[in-house]
């Protein structure tokens, strides 16, 4: 119990040391948010008066503390470009952002069962091979270029579907359930190849433990051992790492959104920080890293309860 | 001493949109109505006998944009190019101008420079903004006078310094130079004209007087209008809305307009130059290879080794353009030689070379660094910037520089090049301007607001302000001519390198209209879908 | 005679990958010799070529032999692969199983530092350290580096953690060896095969994380033609000419497949008795793939 106590306080520790990291690491890129609002058009004093209006006079305790009272209000703050909230901002783009990991991971697990169960059950036959070899290959190939092929196959030459942007759900449900398979096919072929290597493994496990060579030595047939003993077993590894892997898709959004014309956080992230704007980034970086810690927190948790000796430390 | 501060921030009427594609895209409507006049004229009756039949009433533009993402829709305080065109279809201006530097009016029904500090412009009448305000004389004044409050940070601030109005009548206004200023009004041309009650609300919600009414911004993937049924032309408007969908890569921008549903991409992707060609060939779709820029490479010319014009002559004789033109440009650009299309009447093909490294070698062995040296070129994180600068490494090393590709945030190597002027060689590009003072005042001038290779020569600033006051064509052209003489090849100030080309493609014929006007989204109304 | 011996108990999938490498490494070798061109050398005069017998790749659109191109590449993926490993492993290590033999207060302090680390998504991170320093040769390289140290320190310290308390190492204790003599001489030994497979590991992972960082622009400098960089510069040509963007892509592919059969052929190899369960072998590597669900998940 203590080990879990302790292991959350410390997520809750390093969220708040990242957040003070988060918001001097900015603060180091070249470059004052005044000036870049301004351009070529720089004089010092409107600088000033810039830096006021946009609350970064002051000491970096300060700021700091004033941000993050505000953060803790539920205020974010306001955009330095274009002066909408960021909190309604980053909520949008956090919504789409999850409805596409949402949708990506579905995909995944559409592929990854099967492809486990299947390349499990023919282990070393030419499925399992196969599936193997996807698998691997999709390991191997850098997203950015497995969604160029994506758009390349089914937009362009097939034109079966939009190659990119996003459409209102509210305007036209059909339309952007179109604009949202290509993303999703390329989060969750990714994705997929890291669950099916999972579940593969946990099935051939699970077919080696004492209960299924018990369960086989009662006569039962293969089907219903792995129906009652194995897949139940299998399927819960394959479920955390499946919670695992959304967050670490988290981190990886931005690139497929930057090839969909995809507006989501990531895609936002990126350029807020080409435009030092400022309160945008830290709030997305500090959404970022709580998520981050979040997964890894229950990594611990999980180590914690896959070997036991570690939660005595 | 105020003055010459002044010189150095006034950076013209681009204002601090000078980053590459902020500017390019900004100025490219101006090249592009240039471009479809060529290509209309050229097409123009095949193309209008098979638009008649299939031309479709109404409808929704719908087109990708690959260049930026807009962050802000307010054209007045954000100086990228982005702002401007997302903002663009509910604007309108008192003139715009064509590629060949010829201004019409548009809100203003004339415009009078009745000598060279006083500027009449006349309304037209009975014409309201957006939300109900008259677009009279009094509006137009107090955006100017918002536009000259230097605590609104309007981008074209420092083009309006001092600038004093008169309001004649209701629809007449008088605008007073301070000194004679012959580009004034290509400033005003690049100022949409809305209300300034509105200003706060225009980086989100965007309203002015022109053709369409803001909708909707989902920022980071589109922005939509709808037609405005009280626009002053209401009746010239074809089409019920425009949508601009924002593509951060352009390749993917392109392959998404290839995909289908849309009507138009720019800029398109000049990875695929050569297949859009061949698709407008076979006539599925239209392309145009706008020219609005022109790249070049900045020396520094007072400190470092390319302080030697000898030197700098070597590395402008070395380069080979016509690699630049095929290899990032995938042979849609052309080699360029001065800050001017061949076309404009101040060009002088005597500015034109071939390329020559045996030459370049020896002045490389007459300069003060004879066994070459290394040097870094800094370069904007833009796919074509970083294939000039990979082009010139190669040329360079063949006279013994030794080139260094350092790529930076545009944003960054803008800072380098004009705040800090710490470098020796920079690529950039910057719109090519119908006026013939406008760049070279800025790069060729010793005070020139984009000066930052602190080029100096007393006599090239002397003819400069000749030709300022010189009314007189004829010797307008011999003055200029002289310029670019001593600055491109005796000098080497200034190494022009190939058009910087932003190709759109586009579908149907009726298209031709609305793509010269991806600025001066006023003569947008025209624009037709065809099936 | 031994050598043969050897080479038989490994098991196919070493075997194979083993030929694979061999084969990259061949051809990258003898690059120069099948296509005489500079891989940065735009004196070929035509651009956009497909395959023929002069230029087996191609040419790409400024005039470059693909062949010399990609085969450069293979060499600089690799070295960047290899760099990226050994450096994350030289402080990995050593912060790793100190970390988990020192327990108590050093552990706390190197995890939390982790932890943060951990907090922000790779790409993230390293964007804004490349912005904040600047371009340089050396900046996406430090950017991985930064992105697979707590990775494999994470990673050492949870080997060594299992090893700690096993005999032989109190038995050294009550010997009176120094804590550096128990970590280097039998912590470290007991480890190794457990290093092997993340070296591995992260030397395929950090050629597709250096593909991401080109995709977003900090990666390699042009010209220098890191696989992950050709791809970057040739992705638009897809549609026209697609050698340009397959031949690179499928290299790439072939070389992190090759490493990671390697890992995997390694990983069944040395733990033979299969003490641990396949999937806990399975959750370690998701520990490594956090370098590349960022990266390889993955944008200019």
């Amino acid at each position: 119990m203590k080990y879990y106590v302790l292991r959350i306080t410390g997520g809750l520790l390093t969220i708040f040391v990242s957040s003070l990291l988060v918001f001097s690491l900015i603060r180091l890129i070249p470059g004052d948010p005044a000036a870049e609002l301004m351009g070529l058009a720089f004089d010092p004093e409107l600088a000033r008066l810039m830096r006021i209006r946009l609350g970064l006079e002051g000491s970096f305790v300060q700021q700091y503390l004033a941000w993050i009272t505000a953060v803790f209000h539920g205020d974010f703050g306001y955009s330095f470009i274009n002066g909408a909230p960021v909190g309604q901002e980053i909520g949008d783009r956090l919504i789409r952002t999850i409805q596409l990991l949402i949708g990506g991971v579905f995909v995944g697990i559409l592929i990854s069962i099967p492809a486990g169960i299947v390349s499990a059950g023919n282990k070393g036959k030419w499925q399992d091979g196969g599936i193997m070899a996807f698998t691997t290959l999709m390991l191997s190939i850098p997203q950015f270029v497995l969604g160029i092929f994506l758009i390349y196959i089914f937009a362009v030459k097939l034109h079966l579907l939009p190659a990119g942007g996003w459409t209102d759900p509210n305007d036209d449900f059909v339309q952007w359930l179109k604009s949202m398979v290509l993303p999703w096919l390329c989060v969750g072929m990714a994705m997929s190849a890291f669950t099916s290597r999972v579940l593969r493994s946990s099935i051939l496990d699970a077919k080696n433990m004492d209960y299924t060579r018990t369960a086989r030595s009662w006569g039962l047939s293969e089907k219903e051992i792995s129906r009652k003993h194995v897949y139940k077993n299998a399927s819960a590894p394959t479920l955390t790492v499946i919670g695992l892997e959304i967050g670490y898709l988290l981190g990886g959004a931005f690139v497929i959104e930057n090839v969909f014309a995809y507006p989501g956080i990531g895609q936002l992230t990126v350029k807020a920080i080409s435009q030092r704007d400022y309160p945008m980034i830290q709030t997305s970086i500090l959404i970022f890293a709580t998520g981050f810690i979040l997964v890894n927190l229950i990594v611990d948790l999980a180590y914690g309860f896959i070997d036991p000796r570690i939660r005595q430390r | 001493m105020e003055e010459m501060k002044n010189e150095k921030i006034n950076i013209g009427p681009w204002g601090n949109s000078l980053s590459r594609r902020n500017v390019l895209i900004g100025s490219a409507g101006v090249a592009t109505v240039a471009g479809v006049g060529l290509m209309s004229s050229c097409s123009s009756s095949s193309d209008t006998e098979e638009a008649a039949s299939d031309e479709i009433v109404g409808g929704i533009l719908d087109g990708i944009m690959t260049q930026q993402i807009p962050s802000s829709l307010d054209p007045f305080t954000n100086a990228q190019g982005a702002a401007l065109n997302a903002a663009g279809p509910c604007h309108d201006w008192l003139e715009w101008v064509d590629i060949k530097g010829d201004l019409y009016p548009s809100l203003a029904a004339s415009a009078v420079q009745d000598d060279a500090q006083t500027i009449t412009y006349v309304l037209n009448a009975d014409v309201k903004f957006q939300n109900g305000e008259p677009v009279n004389a009094q509006a137009v004044a107090d955006l100017f006078d918002w536009v000259m409050d230097k605590k609104n940070a309007a981008w074209l601030n420092s083009r309006f310094e001092g600038v004093k109005t008169e309001v004649v009548d209701e629809l007449t206004i008088k605008v007073l130079l301070p000194k004679p200023d012959v580009t004034f009004r290509y400033a005003v041309s690049r100022l949409p004209i809305a209300a300034v009650s509105t200003m706060a609300e225009q980086a989100l919600t965007p309203s002015g007087c022109g053709p369409y009414k803001f909708e909707r911004w989902v920022q980071g993937s589109y922005v939509s209008y709808t037609k405005d049924p009280n626009y002053r032309n209401a009746a010239d408007i074809n089409l019920d809305g425009i949508k601009m969908e924002h593509f951060a890569d352009s390749n993917a921008g392109t392959q998404a307009f290839l995909a289908g549903g849309k009507n138009w991409v720019y800029p398109s992707s000049l990875s695929q130059a050569k297949d859009l060609k061949d698709r407008a060939d076979k006539g599925e779709i239209k392309y145009l290879p706008a020219e609005p820029g022109v790249c070049y490479l900045i020396n520094n010319c007072k400190t470092g080794p390319t302080a030697d014009p000898n030197v700098r002559k070597a590395i402008r004789l070395a380069l080979d353009r016509g690699a630049m033109v095929d290899g990032p440009f995938n042979g849609v650009s052309r080699p360029f030689f001065s800050m001017l299309k061949p076309e404009s009447s101040y060009y002088v093909p005597e500015l034109e070379y071939e390329r020559n490294v045996e030459e370049a070698k020896a002045l490389m062995a007459a300069s003060k660094t004879p066994k070459g040296f290394k040097e870094k070129i800094y370069t904007p994180n833009v796919d074509y910037f970083i294939g000039l600068s990979t082009v010139m490494k190669a040329n360079l090393a063949e006279i013994g520089i030794d080139i260094t590709v350092e790529i930076e945030e545009t944003a960054a190597t803008i800072n380098r090049m004009f705040v800090t002027k710490d470098f020796n060689m920079v690529v950039l590009g910057d719109a090519l301007s119908p006026e013939v003072s406008e760049l070279h005042e800025y790069y060729l001038r010793s005070t020139g607001g984009r000066n930052c290779g602190k080029y100096v020569n007393k006599a090239v600033d002397a003819l400069l302000d000749q030709g300022l006051s010189e009314i007189d064509d004829a010797k307008r052209i011999e003055i200029y001519k002289q310029v670019q003489i001593i600055t491109m090849l005796d000098d080497t100030a200034f190494i022009p390198l190939v058009g910087e080309v932003l190709p759109a493609a586009f579908k149907g014929s009726n298209f031709d209209e609305f793509a010269g006007g991806f600025i001066q989204y006023i003569i947008w109304p025209k624009a037709k879908l065809t099936a | 005679m031994k050598f043969l011996t050897w080479w038989r108990s490994l098991n196919t999938r070493i075997h194979v990958s083993v030929f694979m490498l061999l084969f990259l490494a061949v051809l990258s070798a003898l690059a120069p010799f099948i296509s005489p061109f500079p891989s940065d050398e735009m004196g070929t005069g035509q651009t956009l070529l497909g395959p023929t017998w002069k230029h087996p790749f191609g040419i790409d659109s400024m005039g470059r032999d693909q062949f010399s191109r990609v085969t450069e590449g293979i060499r600089l993926s690799a070295f960047i692969g290899f760099t990226v490993m050994s450096t994350s492993l030289l402080v990995g290590v050593p912060v790793g199983i100190l970390s988990a033999y020192k327990g108590s207060l050093l552990d706390s302090l190197f995890s939390r530092i982790l932890d943060l680390l951990f907090a922000f998504p790779n790409l993230l991170l390293a964007l804004v350290f490349v912005t904040i320093l600047g371009s340089g040769s050396w900046t996406a390289l430090l950017a991985l580096v930064i992105i697979y140290i707590p990775i494999a320190s994470r990673f050492v310290r949870s080997a060594a953690l299992a090893e700690k308390d096993r005999d032989y190492v109190s038995a050294a204790k009550v010997n009176g060896a120094s804590t550096f003599r128990i970590c280097a001489k039998h912590i470290l030994p007991n480890i190794a095969p457990s290093l092997l497979v993340l070296g591995t590991n992260i030397f395929a992972f950090a050629i597709l994380a250096e593909a991401a960082l080109s995709y977003l622009g900090v990666g390699a400098k042009p010209p220098t033609p890191s696989l992950g960089k050709i791809l970057t510069e040739n992705q638009g040509f897809i549609t026209t000419s697609s050698h340009l963007v397959f031949i690179p892509a499928i290299t790439l592919s072939f070389l992190v497949l090759a490493l990671n059969l390697l890992g995997d052929g390694l990983r069944d190899h040395l733990d033979p008795k299969k003490t641990s369960s396949r999937y806990k072998k399975s959750l370690m590597q998701l520990l490594l793939r956090k370098g590349t669900a960022t990266a390889n998940g993955g944008q200019k």
